[in-house]
């Protein structure tokens, strides 16, 4: 009887630490099943910003941001502060750089966070502090953020335009292990004869001799030819019809004047293709950041004037259309910039047209000529201080 | 038996828990708490979609529903508001509940339809007494309507005199009976009789000076074309663009004067749309 008592006595008390142990187990595997989700959230997230979906891609990094423990709020905030780096919020990506400081666990963490906050000034092209900051932060010379940190600084040196800074930090860049990427970044900075050419100086005095050859030299020779069929032909009427040179001769300085600006701009603009194209060879050495890339393209901006063009058939508008886009083409692409508005006075003649019709927009499109002048104050328009135009729509 | 049957419990406890923690951040409460997190750090973005996922998921939350309608209507989407706030009060005009009815109101009027949403107001029944009357007014001041706008606050305040907002609306339909407009007309003659005058008395001396002197010139310049050599091309010609400069600089006096009272009036409103939105 004893023995059976024992026994069921074992048996029940086997049961009991079953259901303990089965207790403990289901109390450990609660939080993981929760701890999963907040995961998911974050692989799908991943997925999105490899798809370069970074706006939903923020949506679900914020979410797991919300209800994540501390020890996963470092790598979070990274990830957030990359998709508003690809959104270009700069300011957002580094409010979160400086959570993913203040929320790292060790040191190399913290500085991966104050280089990720760096690059967002590189982006932002405010190289100058991005240099400040590179200097404050101690790194080890050839860890992987001190590498990091001397590239980032021949970023910013070749940004401003120091090229002798910016190959020696590129150098320091490299690991001294590596030395195919040595030699090939050593062949790239032998071989930069043309980041200073052409030289817009000597456009300008070019065009200064003889108009338009300065135009011709950056190999834009539309425009030099241009230049020079346009001051010649308007020094002929000045000469034959001297009544009419009170207006000429200020129309010829300004078509002269706009010459030499225009070949010193052609000149840089063509320099900064040849700078980029060094500059996105070397990056191509280092596989940086994607976000850099874009940094370094050359934005282009053609303005399109077809878009102002009158749509009417009449005899008229035609006229007033083909005029317009003649004048556009031919003389104030050799003008100096002088409207102080936006838009300028001959697309707003357009546009004024298009929608008062052909008297009463020709007249508001003169009162707009009687309107530009160098008088004209923020008190009646709003200033646009960076293209620095006054803003005066139709 | 019993051994199985206590194993069965943690089984099922799994089961029942699994079920309990997969939805988890997209629950009910964890949405709303998310959700209310991004409204108060104004984004309003994010947070008109966690709204809508709420408002779905619990169809009776009439406060995350007024909160989907705000966030739409912060981010400056007022058709998206407008298309969620008919949704719920298909016609949303004297029944609906009050905070909905100023949601209502505010589209309208961030919408610049001040003649629907006077309207709205005045068949509204919902909306209680202060707010009312300074929708009102403000509406009406909005159209520049100042003598209506004036006798509306005055009548509200002989019965309440501790109604600020409504006080500071006065005083601003005040000063917009004392406005005192350019005519454009006017402005038209005196630039007819001298180029530049009419600029001149609308306030643009600057636009007047440098009318009188281009036109002014070009006259002149053609007055001594004929003079000298009498009607041929080149006087034609410079005496059409003298008088299409004179005529211009008449119709720009007209305009700038039309400018010049619409300046006035947005001086004078430009603070009662932050007075009646927050």
């Amino acid at each position: 009887m004893i023995h059976l008592n024992n026994t069921l006595k074992k048996i029940t008390l086997k049961n009991k630490f079953r259901t303990k142990y089965s207790f403990i187990l289901l109390l450990l595997i609660i939080p993981k099943l929760s701890a999963q989700n907040i995961d998911e959230v974050i692989n799908f997230g991943d997925s999105l910003y490899v798809e370069h979906n970074y706006s939903f891609a923020l949506n679900e990094y914020q979410r797991a941001f919300f209800f994540s423990e501390n020890e996963k709020k470092q790598a979070l905030s990274t990830k957030i502060a990359n998709c508003y780096i690809g959104l270009e919020n700069f300011s957002a990506a580094k409010s979160f750089c400086d959570s993913a400081i203040y929320y790292a666990a060790t040191d190399s963490f913290k500085v991966e966070g104050k280089l990720q906050k760096i690059l967002c000034s590189i982006l932002e092209k405010n190289y100058g502090y991005a240099i400040l900051k590179l200097n404050e932060l101690k790194t080890d010379s050839f860890s992987n953020s001190g590498l990091k940190k001397n590239f980032y600084k021949g970023v910013s040196h070749y940004g401003l335009e120091q090229y002798e800074q910016a190959f020696q930090a590129f150098k320091s860049a490299v690991s001294p292990t590596d030395s195919v990427t040595m030699t090939a970044l050593a062949q790239l900075v032998e071989n930069r004869t043309t980041i200073s050419r052409p030289s817009p100086a000597l456009a300008t005095v070019m065009s200064a001799l003889v108009p338009g050859s300065g135009q011709m030299y950056t190999g834009n020779y539309f425009s030099g030819l241009n230049s020079i069929l346009l001051l010649a032909g308007l020094a002929y009427v000045g000469i034959n019809v001297p009544a009419l040179s009170v207006f000429i001769v200020p129309v010829l300085s300004r078509y002269y004047t706009g010459g030499l600006l225009h070949a010193h701009q052609f000149a840089k603009e063509k320099r900064s293709v040849h700078r980029n194209d060094l500059v996105n060879d070397i990056l191509a050495l280092f596989r940086p950041n994607e976000h850099l890339n874009a940094l370094m393209e050359v934005k282009q901006n053609n303005t399109n004037f077809h878009e102002h063009v009158l749509e009417s058939d009449a005899e008229i508008p035609l006229l007033l259309s083909a005029s317009f886009l003649g004048y556009k083409k031919f003389f104030s692409s050799q003008d100096v910039d002088v409207c102080v508005f936006s838009p300028t006075c001959s697309v707003y003649m357009m546009e004024t047209i298009r929608k008062k019709g052909v008297v009463l927009g020709f007249i508001d499109g003169l009162d707009r000529l009687l309107r530009c002048h160098l008088l004209a104050d923020e008190h009646n328009y709003k200033y646009n201080n960076l293209t620095q135009k006054y803003y005066d729509a139709p | 038996m019993r051994p199985k049957k206590l194993l069965f419990v943690p089984f099922l406890l799994f089961i029942v828990s699994s079920n309990l923690w997969a939805q988890d951040l997209m629950s009910y409460t964890n949405s709303l708490k998310y959700a209310d997190h991004l409204f108060a750090r104004k984004e309003y973005q994010l947070s008109a979609i966690e709204y809508q996922r709420i408002s779905y998921l619990q169809p009776n939350d009439t406060l995350a529903k007024l909160r989907l309608v705000q966030s739409y209507r912060l981010m400056d989407d007022l058709v998206n508001a407008k298309l969620h706030l008919n949704k719920m009060f298909p016609d949303c005009t004297t029944e609906c509940p009050e905070d909905f009815a100023i949601e209502n109101f505010r589209i309208l009027f961030l919408d610049q339809q001040y003649q629907d949403s006077y309207r709205f107001l005045l068949e509204n029944k919902t909306i209680l007494q202060p707010a009312k009357t300074e929708f009102e007014v403000g509406t009406l001041l909005m159209q520049n309507k100042w003598q209506e706008a004036k006798t509306c606050s005055e009548a509200y305040l002989q019965s309440n005199d501790k109604a600020l907002k409504i006080n500071d609306l006065y005083n601003i339909s005040l000063k917009g009976t004392q406005l005192k407009y350019k005519n454009p007309y006017a402005a038209g003659l005196l630039s007819g009789i001298v180029p530049g005058a009419g600029k001149v008395y609308t306030g643009q001396w600057k636009d007047g000076i440098f009318a009188f002197i281009t036109v002014g010139s070009l006259s002149w310049l053609s007055y001594r074309l004929i003079k000298d050599k009498g009607l041929n091309v080149g006087s034609i010609i410079s005496g059409s663009v003298a008088l299409s400069f004179y005529t211009a600089n008449i119709f720009g006096s007209y305009k700038s004067a039309k400018k010049q009272n619409r300046k006035a009036n947005r001086e004078l409103t430009k603070d009662i749309e932050k007075m009646l939105v927050e």
